[in-house]
């Protein structure tokens, strides 16, 4: 190997063109044993090339890392927020709540950095009188081929869910993805039996996927041909999630009902939650209360 | 050798010479798999070209001036930092611009690190060119890239959901082909545009055969 750089060298050396620094550095080295094989380039110079190139790649990266930060959060509030709306119908406004063992609280802007970080937020909808519409909630589990995130809409008056969006899944185009567009599986999720059970641990009725068409008793949804292994795992992520919140959430539906009004001016301006919304690419937190009129 | 082809000068044909002689894809068959694998849609296709055309040209450019710096021995390392730094960069770019371009092409943004077309072009031409001439170069190779996938991605698109950029082109009585869209269906389209593009090659071949035979009939006569 290093007799084929030598002449490599030694051919650029003798067209005298190519890399002047490299063959004049090599030549001091080489000219001592010229029989023998000429030493390589020292590693002194390849760790410094090496290291050097690495620095300046590191220094790329971070700028192009700050640089676009702000645009990247704002495209993942975006894409939340559509979500949100998409899952609770009819909402015009939203409010963030924090669910603590005490009860929900809604998020003033504030409370923003004192918050604990194990409370957990979930996304309130009101209408256009000020009715809460429902709170949308998330959650994730393995599909066919990779994680699957959804957002459910849920009525805790009713307690039932209203509405289902997937935020991302990799499932097979064509066949598995289907989740996405479905018409008779996705309009199971607008009035899906959740209620609570009556010792108040988890759902009175397991939420589950059945056979296209077989759906009749509370909790279940019709399924999709083709797509069994990932309608049936939208279903298990819906549950396992509604198992955990719908207990949290039922016997405090009442902090939901708050005057619209003195929230969103509390609220502070928009302007400043660029900056506050690093937690936003696990999925789902946003900022400050968020006064959306228009979808 | 290097000195050599140093001195040529830019043509056209350093340009022409990625999109049908040296098409990387459908000459080449270099990287395949973002090839195969992203073209289920026009719109996929023309993001993923744009983004490899994008770290082609950062990357060979770099590679390019930096030349005559980096020793032998430790010039496909350094090639590969290179490309793992514009392949991130833009990532990071995609990401800005739209969540729903980039969750469509998953890891696949990444994977471009390892499409040998890039190291490819780096070691054969970038480390050997002047920048402007690799420059040219990339930018033919870029696009070459760029219209083999949309070749892909069109008819994908068309027979496996029946939508051309997302518009319905057939009625509703068309029964999309969905093996098209899966994995097995980029490997047929591949194949009809490499028979068809075989059959172009072979004809023009032919002809120019036949043509000499006729010029050398009529010496004769």
């Amino acid at each position: 190997m290093s007799q084929a750089k030598g002449t490599d060298n030694k051919a650029s050396e003798a067209n005298g063109a190519n890399g002047v620094t490299e063959s004049t550095a090599n030549q001091a080295v080489q000219q001592p044993d010229h029989a023998h094989a000429p030493a390589p380039t020292s590693s002194l110079k390849l760790i410094a090339t090496l290291g050097l190139i690495a620095l300046l790649s590191g220094l790329l990266v971070v700028s192009v890392v700050e640089a676009t930060r702000s645009a990247i959060a704002e495209n993942h509030r975006i894409a939340l927020e559509r979500a949100v709306f998409e899952v609770l119908p009819g909402a015009v406004n939203r409010v963030d709540f924090i669910v603590s063992e005490d009860g929900l609280a809604p998020v003033r802007g504030s409370e923003e950095s004192t918050t604990d970080p194990k409370a957990q937020r979930i996304h309130a909808g009101y209408d256009a009188d000020g009715a809460l519409v429902g709170v949308a909630l998330s959650g994730s589990g393995r599909g066919y081929e990779d994680v699957i995130r959804v957002l459910y809409g849920f009525d805790p008056q009713r307690e039932r869910i209203i509405g289902m969006t997937i935020l991302s899944s990799r499932e097979t185009p064509g066949l598995g993805d289907r989740i996405e567009s479905d018409e008779r599986f996705l309009a199971s999720f607008r009035d899906l039996a959740a209620a609570l059970a009556d010792d108040g641990e988890g759902l009175a009725h397991t939420i589950r996927t059945v056979a296209p068409g077989a759906a009749a008793a509370p909790g279940e949804i019709d399924g999709i041909t083709g797509a069994t292994v990932s309608a049936e795992a939208v279903g298990r992520i819906v549950n396992h999630s509604a198992q955990q919140w719908v207990p949290r959430i039922v016997p405090h539906r009442d902090d939901l009902q708050i005057d619209l009004e003195e929230v969103l001016q509390a609220a502070p301006a928009d302007d400043e939650d660029d900056e506050d919304d690093e937690d936003e690419a696990d999925g789902g937190v946003t900022g400050t209360p968020v006064i959306e009129g228009e979808r | 050798m290097a000195a050599g082809q140093q001195q040529q000068p830019i043509t056209m044909d350093t340009f022409l010479v990625g999109l049908w002689r040296e098409n990387p894809v459908f000459v080449m068959l270099l990287g395949m798999c973002p090839v195969l694998a992203v073209t289920n849609s026009v719109a996929n296709a023309l993001a993923m070209g744009l983004a490899t055309t994008f770290v082609l040209l950062c990357s060979t450019g770099m590679v390019s001036i930096l030349r005559s710096v980096i020793p032998k021995e430790v010039r496909i390392a350094a090639y590969i930092v290179i490309i793992a730094t514009f392949v991130t960069v833009v990532d990071y770019l995609i990401q800005a611009i739209s969540l729903e371009i980039y969750n469509a092409l998953g890891a696949f943004i990444q994977l471009i690190v390892v499409n040998c077309m890039i190291l490819g072009r780096a070691e054969a031409f970038a480390s050997r060119n002047r920048l402007s001439r690799t420059m040219v170069n990339s930018l033919g190779m870029g696009i070459g890239f760029t219209i083999a996938l949309l070749c892909l991605g069109s008819v994908r698109e068309l027979l496996g959901s029946g939508e051309l950029l997302g518009y319905p082109v057939f009625g509703a009585a068309f029964e999309p082909w969905v093996i098209m869209l899966l994995p097995p269906g980029g490997f047929f389209v591949l194949g009809g545009w490499l028979l068809l593009f075989a059959w172009i090659k072979e004809r023009q071949q032919q002809r120019a055969v036949r043509q000499r035979t006729e010029e050398a009939g009529h010496d004769v006569r």
